[in-house]
C-alpha cells in the first residue's frame, strides 16, 4: 500500500500508544488521589485550587515553545518518548483532576458516612466502597485523555524528530503537499484514527453501562 | 488480527533498534512528490554506502520550517541533513549555521548547476546548500479555451495580453474562470505571486533607507490590476486559494489561465491527475509595458547540512548523491523522464529524452534563467531576494501584508486601505527590528 | 464529616498534582516573563539585549490586537453556545432507547477522534469550497448562489468547524450526567403530570448544571487557544478577520521567530485568559459548590 511505503506506520503507532497510554496512566495515578481529596474533604480553598489548575493551561503553547525546547534540549529529552509522556501528562493533568472531581462529586456522601460508622479506615473506604463506584468516572477520564493525547499535534510535532514521533507526525507528512492527494491523506488519517475509534467502540459499552451508577442515589 | 498487528509492530521495533550499529543520518524533508520519490530510491544510496542508515522526518512545509528553524537556532542538533528553501539558505549561512558544500566528488560537476539557482544558494561564492529542484513562475493556459474564445497568448506576454485573454475565456455560467491566482494570505502564498507581480510592475519593497514602499504608484497599480483581474475573471472564494487549491481548480478544468510555479506544469500535464492534460500551453511570466522585468520568481528546495551535525562526511555523501546527475538518471530509469527533478542542472535541459517527455521544459528553463536574485526589482534596493526579500523579518511581514491584500480581494477593504495598512504595519515591524541597520 | 485526619491525608493526596503543576507553571512562565523583556530573535543569535517594555508596547499597539481579542471572544462564545445547546439536545436524544444505539453513539462521538488539522482540511476543501465543495453543490442544486464561507464569513465558518469538533465532548459529558439522573425522579415528575418541557426545565437541566459548568470551563480553556483550524483554513484572514490571540502570538513566535515579542504576547494572553476565567467563575461558579 502506497501510504504504508512512505514511513514506518507501526513505529509511529507504537509511539502514539506509548505516549498516550503512558501519560494517561501516570496522570491518573497523580490525579485520582487529588480529585478524591477535593471531592471528599473539600476545604475553602478547594475551588480556588481547581481553578488555578485549569489556569495553568492558559499559556498559549506557541508562546512557550522556545523555553520548553531549550529546557528539553538541556535535559536531553528532545525526541524521546519519556519527554513527550511528561509533557502530555502535564498538559492534561488539570483536565483529569477536573473530570474526576466532577464524577467523584456525584458519589453520594451518605455511603461514605455509613462506611465510616461501620469503622472502615480510609484505605478500606477507598478499596471496598468507593473504588467500584468511581470506576466509570475513571474509565471515561482515561478514554478522553487517551484521545486528547493521541490527537495532540503541537508538542508532539515540535519536540520530536524521528525516534519518538507519533502518528501526528505521520499525518503531518500527508497534509497539504503540492497537489491535493486526498486519497492518500484520507487513507493515512483513517489509519491514524482507526485504533482510537476501535478503542472508543470497545470502551463505550463498558463506559455507558458503568455511567448509570447514579441510580443508587 | 490483533496478535498479528502486535507481532508486526514488535518486528518493526526490533528492526529499528537492531540497525543502531551503523551511522544513522536523520534527514528532515518536505512532503512534496519529488522528495517522497527520493525516499523510495534510497536503496541505491545504501547499496553504495552500506555503513550509513537513513532516518526520515517528512513534514508538511510550514511544520517543517518551524521545526528545523527552532532546532538549528537553539543548536539542538537533531538533524544531519535539512531540506530548506532558497529564502533560508543565505540568511542561515551568514549565521554560520550551515556547513559549506565543498569537496564534492569529481563527477558531481557543480558547474552544471543553473547559475540563477546556484547564485541564490551562495554567500561570497561559496555554496551552502545543494539544489534538489528549482522553479520559477510562468503562465499556464488552456489552449482549447483560448482557441474557442479566439485569443492567442504570446509566449512572452504582457499584462494587457493576460487581461484580454482572461476576459475572453471567462464563462462563469459554465464554471470557467478566465484566471486563477493565489489569494490565500501568507508570505509563501499570495505574497509570492504578488511579490513577483510587483517586481514586474517596477515596484520595490523597501527604498535604500529600508522605508516600505506601499505608498508608491507602482504598488498601487499592482494591487489595483490584481484585484480587477480577480474580481472580474477569477473564481469565487479566491482569497482562500493557495497553490494547492488553484492546482485542483486547474486540473478540473475550471481555470482558463493560471500563473504560478513552474513545477505545477508537470502536475497539470499528468494525464492521471489532470482532466486537461492535453490542452495546456505555457508562456513566460508577464511583464508590464517595457519595464523589462518578468517577476524574478525563484524558489528551490535544497539539501543543507547544519553545522551542529556530528556526521558531516556521511551527510555530505548523501547530499551529493541526492542532487547528482546519477540521481536524475535513476529517477528517469524508474519513473520516466517527466519525473526528473526539474530546474537545477543545465545538462537536464540539453537531454533530448527529457525535452521530448516534458513539453514544459524549455519554458521552465527560460523562466529560471531570466531571474536575477541580486536585483529582483528594477529600482535601487538594499536587499537581495526574488518574490521575497532576503531578511529574517520577511516571513512575518510578508504574511501580515498578505493578510491585508487577501482582505482586499475578499472585498472587505479597498485597495487604498489595504496598501496604507500594509505600509503602516511594515514600518512598525521594521522599526521594532531596529532598521535601518 | 471532615476531620483533621482526613484533612492531612487530603493534603498529602493533592500534593503531587499541585507540586507538578506548580513547577509546570512557574518554570516556563518565569522564562517567558524574562524573555518578554528581551530583544530576542531566534534568527539573529547574539543580539539579545534588555528591551524594557518594548515588546509589550508593540504587541498592545498592534492594529490587529483588539480585533484579535474580539475574535477570540466571539469564537469561544459561539462555539460554547453551539456545543452546550447541541450537546444537551444530543444527550437527550441518545439517552432514549433506540435501534442501533451503540453505532449512533460512536458516530456522534467520532469527530472528536479526528485530528484538528485533518478535519479542518476536509471542511475547507470538501465541504466549504465555493467551487468544488459539497455545500456549494447543494446550493446550486437548490438554485441558490453558493456562499463563499471562508472569505465572506470566516469567523463563523471556523466556529462551525470547531463546534463540530467539540460537540462530541459536550455530548459525552452531558450524557453521562443525564444517565445519573434517577429514573424514579423522572417518573415521579411524570406522575405529577409535568410535561416534557417542564421536566427539562425543572429537573433535567438543574441536574446537569455541574456537568454544563465543567463543559464550559474545559472547553473555554481549549477554545482560547484554537490555532490549527485557523492556520489550515484562512491563515487568520481575510485581513485579520479570523485572527485570534493565539494566532497573533503564532505570527510572532513561528513566523518572525521573535521570542521576545511572542513571550510578551503569551503573557498578555495569559492575563486576558485569566480575566475571562474570573468572569466565567463569577457567572457559573456557584454550580461548583454543593
Amino acid at each position: 500500500m502506497e501510504v504504508q511505503a512512505r514511513s514506518n506506520y507501526f513505529h509511529h503507532f507504537w509511539n502514539s500508544v506509548a505516549i498516550s497510554l503512558g501519560s494517561t496512566v501516570i496522570g491518573l495515578l497523580i490525579a485520582v488521589p487529588a480529585a478524591w481529596a477535593m471531592a471528599f474533604s473539600p476545604t475553602k480553598r478547594t475551588k480556588d485550587i481547581l481553578l488555578w489548575m485549569l489556569s495553568t493551561k492558559m499559556l498559549p503553547a506557541v508562546g512557550v515553545l522556545v523555553p520548553i525546547y531549550i529546557i528539553f534540549r538541556d535535559l536531553g529529552l528532545l525526541d524521546t518518548r519519556i519527554g513527550l509522556i511528561i509533557i502530555m501528562m502535564l498538559i492534561n493533568l488539570p483536565i483529569m483532576v477536573w473530570m474526576l472531581y466532577t464524577y467523584f462529586k456525584e458519589i453520594p456522601g451518605e455511603i461514605l458516612e455509613a462506611a465510616r460508622m461501620d469503622g472502615a479506615t480510609l484505605g478500606k473506604e477507598l478499596v471496598y466502597v468507593l473504588t467500584p463506584m468511581a470506576i466509570p468516572g475513571i474509565a471515561s477520564t482515561l478514554l478522553l485523555n487517551i484521545i486528547l493525547a493521541w490527537n495532540e499535534a503541537f508538542w508532539t510535532l515540535n519536540l520530536t524528530a524521528s525516534k519518538a514521533a507519533p502518528l501526528t507526525a505521520f499525518i503531518a507528512s500527508y497534509s497539504s503537499p503540492e497537489g491535493l492527494f486526498y486519497a492518500k491523506l484520507s487513507a493515512a488519517s483513517t489509519m491514524a484514527i482507526a485504533p482510537i475509534v476501535i478503542l472508543g467502540w470497545f470502551s463505550q459499552k463498558q463506559l455507558v453501562r458503568g455511567l448509570t451508577f447514579g441510580a443508587v442515589k | 488480527m490483533r496478535l498479528h498487528t502486535i507481532l508486526l509492530g514488535a518486528c518493526s521495533v526490533v528492526a529499528f533498534t537492531g540497525a543502531a550499529s551503523a551511522e544513522t543520518l536523520t534527514i528532515a524533508t518536505v512532503n512534496n512528490g519529488d522528495m517522497i520519490r527520493m525516499q523510495k530510491l534510497t536503496d541505491d544510496f545504501t547499496a553504495q554506502h552500506p555503513d550509513i542508515d537513513l532516518e526520515w522526518v517528512t513534514l508538511e512545509e510550514n511544520v517543517l520550517r518551524q521545526r528545523v528553524t527552532t532546532d538549528i537556532a537553539t543548536n539542538s542538533g537533531q538533524y544531519d541533513v535539512l531540506t530548506i528553501g532558497n529564502y533560508e539558505v543565505p540568511i542561515w549561512a551568514k549565521q554560520n549555521w550551515l556547513l559549506a558544500i565543498d569537496d564534492l566528488p569529481a563527477d558531481y560537476d557543480a558547474a552544471d548547476l543553473l547559475p540563477a539557482i546556484a547564485g541564490g544558494l551562495s554567500v561570497d561564492d561559496t555554496l551552502y546548500a545543494a539544489p534538489f529542484y528549482g522553479e520559477s513562475a510562468m503562465v499556464m493556459y488552456r489552449t482549447d479555451l483560448a482557441e474557442k474564445a479566439g485569443v492567442s497568448i504570446p509566449s512572452k506576454p504582457k499584462w494587457v495580453d493576460i487581461k484580454k485573454a482572461a476576459a475572453a475565456m471567462t464563462d462563469k455560467d459554465n464554471g470557467i474562470y478566465g484566471i486563477c491566482l493565489r489569494g490565500k494570505a501568507g508570505w509563501g502564498e499570495n505574497m509570492a505571486f504578488l511579490g513577483a507581480m510587483s517586481n514586474s510592475y517596477g515596484a520595490r519593497w523597501f527604498d535604500m533607507d529600508w522605508k516600505p514602499q506601499f505608498d508608491t504608484p507602482e504598488w498601487k497599480a499592482t494591487l489595483t490590476d490584481y484585484l480587477e483581474l480577480m474580481n472580474n475573471y477569477g473564481p469565487p472564494g479566491a482569497s482562500s486559494n493557495g497553490f494547492n487549491e488553484n492546482l485542483a481548480l486547474f486540473q478540473q478544468g475550471k481555470c482558463g489561465m493560471w500563473i504560478d510555479a513552474t513545477v505545477a506544469a508537470s502536475f497539470v500535464t499528468d494525464p492521471d491527475e489532470s482532466k486537461v492534460a492535453d490542452n495546456v500551453g505555457f508562456a513566460l511570466f508577464p511583464e508590464k509595458g517595457d519595464i523589462g522585468n518578468r517577476g524574478n520568481w525563484l524558489w528551490s528546495w535544497n539539501l543543507a547540512i547544519p553545522a551542529s551535525t556530528q556526521k558531516a562526511d556521511a551527510a555530505k555523501a548523501f547530499v551529493a548523491w541526492a542532487t547528482s546527475k546519477q540521481y536524475t538518471d535513476l529517477v528517469a530509469k524508474q519513473d520516466g523522464w517527466r519525473a526528473a527533478p526539474p530546474g537545477t542542472r543545465t545538462s537536464l535541459y540539453k537531454n533530448a529524452d527529457y525535452e521530448k517527455a516534458a513539453p514544459f521544459a524549455e519554458m521552465t528553463l527560460e523562466s529560471i534563467n531570466a531571474v536575477d536574485t541580486k536585483k529582483p526589482s528594477v529600482q535601487e534596493i538594499p536587499y537581495t531576494g526574488a518574490q521575497f526579500v532576503s531578511i529574517p523579518e520577511f516571513q512575518g511581514i510578508g504574511t501580515a501584508v498578505g493578510q491585508q491584500f487577501s482582505s482586499a480581494l475578499a472585498g472587505n477593504v479597498s485597495a487604498d486601505q489595504a496598501l496604507s495598512n500594509a505600509q503602516q504595519l511594515t514600518s512598525r515591524e521594521m522599526m521594532k527590528a531596529g532598521y535601518p541597520k | 464529616m471532615a476531620t483533621t485526619h482526613t484533612h492531612s491525608a487530603a493534603r498529602l493526596m493533592m500534593a503531587p498534582s499541585v507540586i507538578l503543576l506548580l513547577l509546570w507553571m512557574i518554570v516556563p512562565l518565569s522564562m517567558t516573563v524574562y524573555f518578554s523583556f528581551l530583544r530576542y530573535n531566534l534568527l539573529m543569535p547574539g543580539t539579545e539585549s534588555f528591551a524594557g517594555f518594548m515588546n509589550y508596547r508593540f504587541f498592545l499597539t498592534d492594529p490587529a490586537f483588539f480585533q484579535a481579542i474580539g475574535n477570540t471572544l466571539i469564537l469561544v462564545g459561539g462555539v460554547l453556545f453551539a456545543t452546550v445547546a447541541g450537546g444537551i439536545a444530543l444527550a437527550l436524544l441518545l439517552n432514549q432507547p433506540m435501534f442501533g444505539q451503540g453505532i449512533v453513539r460512536i458516530l456522534v462521538i467520532a469527530p472528536f477522534f479526528v485530528m484538528p488539522t485533518v478535519s479542518a482540511l476536509v471542511w475547507k476543501n470538501m465541504l466549504m469550497n465555493p467551487v468544488n465543495g459539497l455545500f456549494a453543490s447543494l446550493a446550486r442544486f437548490l438554485g441558490f448562489q453558493p456562499i463563499d464561507f471562508l472569505s465572506s464569513i470566516p469567523l463563523t465558518s471556523i466556529s462551525l468547524i470547531v463546534a463540530w469538533q467539540w460537540l462530541p465532548f459536550a455530548t459525552l459529558i452531558l450524557l453521562t450526567a443525564l444517565q445519573s439522573l434517577s429514573e424514579e425522579q423522572n417518573e415521579a415528575a411524570e406522575m405529577d403530570g409535568a410535561n416534557a418541557w417542564n421536566r427539562l426545565i425543572y429537573i433535567i437541566l438543574p441536574h446537569m448544571a455541574r456537568a454544563i459548568t465543567v463543559v464550559v470551563l474545559i472547553e473555554t480553556i481549549f477554545l482560547l487557544s484554537v490555532f490549527a483550524e485557523i492556520l489550515v483554513t484562512t491563515n487568520g484572514g481575510p485581513g485579520t478577520e479570523s485572527t485570534n490571540l493565539t494566532y497573533l502570538v503564532y505570527m510572532q513566535a513561528l513566523l518572525q521567530f521573535d521570542v521576545g515579542g511572542a513571550s510578551a504576547g503569551g503573557i498578555i494572553a495569559v492575563i486576558l485568559a485569566n480575566i475571562v476565567a474570573i468572569f466565567l467563575v463569577r457567572m457559573i461558579g456557584k454550580n461548583l459548590e454543593d
